[in-house]
């Protein structure tokens, strides 16, 4: 295959994703006189947790939280570095390692059509996004991901709704509901599905170790604020169903057991105009797993995670990460990762030598670590109960919302051939994960529905196979016939 | 219904652009979803047994925000409307109303 369009721009270090990874790490790497080309998909910096409002609109004490501080600090330090080579809404969709130590050739997908950029080693640091499980009205207008409300006020500056419910086991899901009220929205509830004595009630705790984490401080904070403004707060408790006809009318909220397993006769109703769900998160490691990057299975740490050494090199020459694709750790942990990774690309195209990135390594070393322990905690308090989709579901429910593939249809499919024991064979058959989001939202239940429906061990089925581009381009885009 | 909030907030002159045929009032930059929620529209699409779909990620990853715009003359665009920028006198097409 060609390059697109003119001859590849070239650079130094590619930072794919500008979040607080790729943030920390153009500013190091810019400090040490690197060429730095930064490619991000929105028209601002900051990555999803600083979705910035549009250039233009000006919003006095802007996200004043703790949680934001770090990240914050090193966007200031950026953000507005004329040195960089900013790539603003432009999605990385190829990378093509030309081996023998050559680089690396990527291909954007920009506003002007399909550019290339040959850059001498590339840090892919992409972040992650919000892992909804299937139920009955998902596809319903109004029905969104927590994370996809969070940032239409946090950049936005809009309350997407009238009267807002939220379901799910990310603590997350707190901190959006208070963002929702102090924006003056109503909040009807918001359900956890986890019992309250199974983890959660640490937030409530005032444990010195976890009141340190600045992320489950902000839900505790949040709950409390919640609570005290009269919203109820539902623990063992799961949104089962969305009503409405073209839009959000309802929620039914129903108790769910340790499984995920709702029980129907005790349901009830509350009005609402939108339902966010909030199930966690999982990495964006397509671009890593098309370029061929070792990576390993996690369903607690974020999905398929890309596999590096203590430099945060991948398994592909000049292909570093860092952020939540190697492991969901939150922001600061994310930007010291970006640093260290930074660290381990300037050793690569000789910008520092090894005592030199040593000696800088060392206390981001040290306070990742910390870091690290404290992610531990909150990924465990997040996970969903495994079976929660699978119980969830009724037969009508699109198990794939991009090729409309419901639950019955692809059980049928399933049960007619059986043959079929891998998850990308079960996309070639009934096209679920072969749509316009290519798997990333429905991907992982397609290989648990196989895997249960087979009686195989869960991750049996394997992960769906990523292709260039590995995001959808237009076909003018690709053939340079953008007008 | 959403809202834009006010409190706090200084925007830009608000420019117009068309949807459906409608004159609408949007911020220029905002996204696109942005200003059709403003304007209490929510359903975007409708998938081919013709339910109604609307943004779901609101991040450029779930393609359910997909809208046409036209723009300068050139050919109608699809686009997802939560990575675009408005833009004046954008004119755009939704999929509202079309039947299954």
């Amino acid at each position: 295959m060609t390059s697109p369009g003119a001859p590849a721009a070239v650079t130094g270090l590619a930072i794919v994703g500008g979040g607080p990874a790729g943030m920390a790490a153009a500013r190091l790497a810019v400090d040490h006189g690197a060429d730095v080309t930064v490619i991000d998909e929105q028209p601002r910096v900051g990555g999803q947790i600083l979705r910035q409002p549009p250039r233009g609109v000006e919003v006095t004490d802007w996200l004043p939280g703790a949680v934001y501080r770090n990240v914050r600090r090193t966007l200031a330090e950026i953000e507005n570095d004329p040195s960089v080579d900013w790539r603003l809404r432009s999605s990385a969709v190829a990378l093509l390692p030309q081996g023998n130590g050559h680089g690396v050739e990527l291909w954007l997908d920009t506003p002007e059509g399909l550019q290339a950029v040959h850059a001498q080693t590339v840090l892919l640091a992409p972040g992650c996004h919000e892992q909804p499980l299937h139920f009955p009205g998902w596809t319903l207008p109004g029905v969104m991901g927590a994370g996809a409300l969070q940032s239409f006020v946090k950049s936005q500056q809009l309350v997407p709704g009238r009267r807002f419910v939220l379901s799910g086991s990310h603590p997350l899901q707190l901190v959006v509901a208070e963002q929702l009220l102090r924006a003056g929205a109503e909040i009807a509830a918001v359900a956890f599905t986890q019992r309250p004595w199974a983890g959660l009630r640490l937030l409530a705790t005032p444990m010195v170790a976890l009141r340190a984490h600045r992320q489950l401080s902000a839900a505790a904070a949040a709950m409390w604020h919640l609570r005290a403004a009269g919203v109820p707060v539902l623990f063992g408790h799961s949104v089962v169903r969305a009503r409405g006809e073209e839009s959000v009318s309802a929620a039914v909220v129903a108790p769910v057991d340790a499984d995920g397993h709702p029980d129907l006769r005790r349901a009830r109703e509350f009005e609402c105009d939108r339902i966010g769900v909030c199930h966690g998160f999982r990495v964006s490691s397509e671009l890593a797993r098309q370029a061929g990057a070792r990576v390993a299975w996690s369903t607690r740490r974020g999905g398929w995670l890309v596999a590096h050494d203590a430099w945060y090199r991948s398994s592909v020459d000049r292909l570093h990460v860092a952020g939540e694709i190697t492991g969901m750790a939150g922001a600061d942990a994310a930007l010291e990762e970006g640093r260290i990774a930074a660290l381990g690309a300037l050793r690569q195209i000789g910008a520092i030598d090894a005592a030199g990135a040593e000696a800088l390594a060392g206390p981001v070393r040290r306070r990742l670590a910390r870091l690290h322990r404290f992610a531990d905690v909150l990924t465990r308090l997040s996970a969903p109960p495994g079976n929660l989709a699978a119980h969830l579901a009724d037969d009508e429910t699109l198990l794939c919302r991009c090729e409309n593939v419901s639950v019955a249809s692809f059980d049928r499919a399933v049960d007619d051939n059986a043959f079929i024991v891998t998850a990308d064979a079960a996309k070639l058959l009934t096209r679920a994960g072969m749509g316009l989001c290519q798997g990333r939202l429905c991907g992982e239940q397609v290989a648990r529905r196989l895997e249960r429906r087979r009686g195989l061990a869960t991750g049996a089925a394997g992960a769906l196979h990523v292709n260039l581009p590995v995001r959808p381009v237009r076909l003018g885009a690709a053939v340079g016939d953008e007008d | 219904m959403s809202m834009r909030i006010e409190h706090n907030v200084s925007r830009p002159p608000p420019v117009q652009i068309t949807v459906d045929g409608a004159e609408v009032e949007a911020t220029p930059g905002e996204m696109l979803a942005t200003a059709l929620l403003a304007a209490s529209r929510t359903v975007f699409w409708r998938d081919a047994s013709g339910r109604a779909r609307g943004p779901f990620c609101n991040m450029g990853v779930c393609f359910d925000c997909l809208v046409e715009v036209h723009a300068g003359g050139g050919q109608p665009r699809r686009v997802r409307a939560c990575l675009t920028p408005v833009v004046a006198g954008m004119v755009v097409t939704t999929g509202a109303v079309e039947g299954p």
